[in-house]
């Protein structure tokens, strides 16, 4: 199954992100999830901070779309790959921790999100890849 | 001086006549923001002329680590130089829509 056209912002190949809309619901940090757009969300957690953040479906999300999606958006919190046939590069996820955006696929923000420092937040195989380098 | 390889992948280079977009590769040289900044150049002047492509950009050492062209199975379409850029690009598009 292709990602869904649109070149930006990438729309799901389904037309909705109602899979994450529920996963955020459900997560114990989160008190409210507001669709900005239909790719944008104001997650608003129990700690009283709020997330702007950007789902969608882009085969490889690297760099380039980092700085094309931060110029189009403006200020982001997290960027979320939805759909198993998409990902993002380790370059995108590194130079996103930098600016302390987060990157990840679904189930790696919902284990951000009990983390302070959500943008850190490095799954085992990208910590064993960022010691690499 | 910016360069771009573009390469095509996916059902509309595999399959012409069972296609749902036109996947295209941009690869440019390196992760510094010129390089981003001339990729998205060329991906906003292929969008306007070809709307239905569906376009993915990487540098190098991004596609070297995930290999994204072996795994799509990509294949080599042409090159754009910055000093060129409006001749290769138009060049590229006609490639395609004469695929």
């Amino acid at each position: 199954m292709p990602a869904h056209d649109d070149n930006f912002p990438w729309m799901s190949y389904y037309g909705n992100y109602n899979f994450f809309v529920d996963r955020m619901k459900s997560h114990n940090k989160v008190q409210n999830v507001h669709a900005i757009n239909k790719s944008c969300y104001e997650i608003a957690l129990s700690n009283g901070n709020k997330l702007k953040v950007f789902i969608c479906e882009c085969y490889s999300f690297g760099l380039a779309e980092f700085y094309e999606t931060i110029e189009k958006l403006g200020k982001l919190n997290a960027i979320i790959i939805n759909s198993n046939w998409c990902g993002y590069t380790l370059e995108a996820k590194k130079h996103c921790r930098d600016q302390e955006v987060g990157l990840y696929d679904i189930s790696g923000f919902m284990a951000a999100l009990n983390m302070d420092k959500y943008w850190l937040y490095l799954t085992d195989r990208e910590k064993i890849e960022f010691r690499k380098r | 001086m910016q360069q771009v390889k573009i390469y095509g992948f996916g059902s509309f280079f595999n399959n012409k006549s069972n296609f749902h977009d036109i996947d295209i590769l941009i690869l440019h040289s390196n992760t510094s923001i010129d390089s981003c900044n001339f990729a998205k150049f060329c991906k906003d002047f292929i969008i306007s002329n070809i709307p239905q492509s569906d376009i993915t950009m990487l540098s190098e050492p991004e596609e070297s680590n995930n290999s994204f062209i072996k795994k799509s199975r990509a294949y080599f379409i042409g090159e754009v130089l910055e000093q060129s850029a409006n001749e290769n690009l138009i060049n590229i598009l006609s490639y395609i829509n004469n695929y």
